[in-house]
């Protein structure tokens, strides 16, 4: 029964982020914490695309550090669709936390876009322990306002827009700068450059009647650029560069008579866990679940006239997915329906990265096929521990139809 | 020469040139398709069964190798391997080692991974568990172990690495579609053996 009840807590924060932590007695102190920052920090508002439409913030893991005067709570951020960028200089991948900072009697919270140089360790997610990062923070505060940047060098901070916003920032980085004659990865050097980064978004328009879609309108490109001022690298290339983000996509649903539905990453609704009906096999530790006319849309250009056409990936033979049902050690028996859960919210991911990755893109509908089956093959693998998805199976178990939700994959525990 | 051994080998087992998707049914009806399924439903049998439970018991006196579990899916996925899995706890990270027994050919194949801890394992545990353990071999050390155990005991060999990926592409079975299955996918399951983590 603990064990019964240990796993669907366990779900619960699955759903919501894919991470978890549940420890007794810091549990509760942890979890106001967490309330307040969830209160706080409103992602959508941020005029950069990405954060806005592609980040998601881990608040059930809220880590407190104390130093003389400073309480910082921090938790850490990330990309439902990693976005990866060729570089000379700086490390291929952003990272994003967010931090409050407590001070003689004031409080301020910041949301932070970490570039790392190259050269530098990767960024350790706190900002209380960066002797060996070298990089730049574009810092927001909780509602989106860009509040200019903070460079570090192998752990010290300095506060280079000089907005007194960052003061409390910088001084709380450098409460943990020591500084140190030993040689370090970064040359020391006071200069630094300008960063621009450009994302391009594309809005759509979809108007549905119940889950059919009846027209799918493009609306126009948007191209967002913001820029960063980073530690020069002093024994790097000189030349400014111009990263590009992936290009995402923003489809605005509305229903037949017009009436707005919400904004989504993805021109169809999610999978519903209630697609899957896990069965365990008798005598054996596996669990598994056949599903029949799995689809998702991606607009795909078709050459040589560049004309726009919605694809429709969909498997309508069977599709089994199997995962043990007992994690040896772990949080006990997985039922049913978290096995559900879990396989409807792996589904999803597989599919916005697939629609990330070539929406509008002049793929054809079988490299799209290829790539979102073995996503999805290695993504459930790795989620669930050894899991398996089978394709084309000859499975005797029947298979149930494939159901969408309106806003998210739902929870069958 | 070892390839037209084992590709030739294949070919008793896997129809030559029909789709498993668009002529699934003919698919289900070659010979070769039923020649396959004999051999597995025999692997799969109920009096069968001790045969891997066996497998199973020669790790036995491993205090980490015990834990392997059974995960071969001869029915539904029909694996041409059994599966023997086993999580492994390492600085901090859920990974695991998989361990792949033909019964096709008297070959094996091992492959690590990592694995997303949440939900099935909480931070801490991972770490209760790394703690707990005073057994001092890393993962590496296991897997050579393991291999000490299939080759001595078993008498089986690992499979060339060199020869996984390579295709044979007038072949397909279940979700794996003509040129794409490879002799890993002929002589052990439908799975993309990735890089080891």
């Amino acid at each position: 029964m603990i064990m019964k009840r240990s796993i669907k807590y366990s779900v619960c924060f699955f759903m919501a982020l894919f991470l978890l932590s549940c420890n007794n007695d810091e549990l509760d102190k942890n979890q106001e914490n967490a309330k307040v920052a969830k209160t706080e920090l409103e992602l959508a508002k941020f005029s950069n695309p990405n954060i806005a439409n592609n980040v998601e913030a881990d608040f059930e893991n809220v880590n407190e550090t104390e130093k003389d005067d400073f309480k910082i709570l921090e938790f850490s951020a990330k990309e439902k669709v990693v976005n990866t960028f060729e570089s000379d200089v700086l490390q291929n991948q952003l990272k994003y936390q967010g931090v409050t900072i407590e001070n003689e009697g004031k409080s301020k919270s910041y949301f932070l876009e970490v570039y790392a140089l190259a050269k530098s360790a990767v960024y350790p997610e706190t900002i209380a322990n960066l002797k060996d990062f070298s990089g730049g923070l574009n810092v927001y505060s909780f509602n989106g306002e860009n509040l200019g940047s903070v460079v570090i060098r192998n752990g010290q901070a300095n506060n280079i827009s000089g907005r007194e916003d960052l003061d409390i920032l910088t001084k709380a980085i450098n409460l943990f700068y020591a500084s140190s004659n030993i040689t370090s990865k970064i040359p020391l050097c006071d200069r630094t450059y300008t960063q621009t980064v450009e994302q391009a978004q594309d809005i759509w328009r979809v108007i549905s009647q119940g889950p059919k879609i009846l027209e799918v309108i493009y609306v126009g490109e948007k191209i967002t650029r913001t820029t960063n001022i980073l530690p020069y690298p002093c024994d790097g290339p000189v030349d400014i560069e111009v990263i590009k983000l992936q290009r995402i996509a923003q489809y605005s649903h509305y229903s037949e008579n017009g009436q707005y539905l919400g904004d989504s990453s993805s021109l169809d609704l999610p999978p519903s866990c209630e697609s899957f009906n896990f069965t365990s096999k008798p005598g054996a530790n596996w669990q598994e679940a056949s599903v029949k006319n799995i689809y998702f849309r991606v607009i795909l250009i078709t050459l040589p006239n560049h004309i726009q056409i919605t694809q429709v990936i969909s498997f309508p033979q069977a599709v089994s997915f199997g995962m043990p049902v007992d994690y040896n050690k772990g949080n006990g028996n997985v039922s049913a329906g978290v096995a559900a859960t879990v396989s409807a919210r792996i589904l999803q991911l597989a599919m916005d990265d697939t629609v990330a990755k070539f929406a509008r893109s002049t793929a054809s509908e079988l490299t799209v096929r290829l790539y979102f089956q073995e996503k999805l093959m290695k993504e459930y693998r790795d989620y669930t521990n050894g899991g398996i998805v089978n394709f084309n199976t000859t499975s005797s178990i029947p298979a149930t139809q494939y159901k969408t939700n309106t806003l998210s994959s739902g929870n069958c525990d | 020469m070892i390839y037209e051994v084992l590709a030739n080998y294949a070919y008793m087992f896997y129809p030559k040139n029909v789709c498993p998707w668009d002529e699934r049914e003919k698919y289900l009806e070659t010979v070769e398709y039923k020649r396959l399924k004999k051999l597995i439903d025999y692997f799969d049998s109920e009096e069968n069964i001790k045969i891997r439970d066996n497998i199973r018991k020669e790790f036995d006196n491993d205090i980490i190798l015990k834990e392997f579990q059974d995960f071969s899916i001869l029915d539904s996925s029909k694996d041409r391997c059994f599966t023997f899995f086993v999580n492994v706890f390492e600085g901090g990270e859920l990974l695991s080692i998989t361990l792949y027994i033909s019964f096709i050919i008297p070959y094996y194949v091992i492959k690590k991974g990592w694995h997303h801890a949440e939900p099935w394992f909480t931070k801490e545990r991972i770490k209760e568990l790394e703690s707990q353990n005073l057994d001092n071999r890393k993962i590496e050390d296991l897997i050579l172990d393991i291999e000490k155990i299939v080759e001595e005991k078993l008498f089986y060999q690992k499979f060339p690495e060199a020869l996984m990926h390579t295709l044979i592409n007038d072949i397909g079975f279940q979700g794996v579609s003509q040129g794409h299955f490879n002799l890993y996918n002929a002589f052990f399951n439908n799975q993309n053996i990735y890089e080891n983590t």
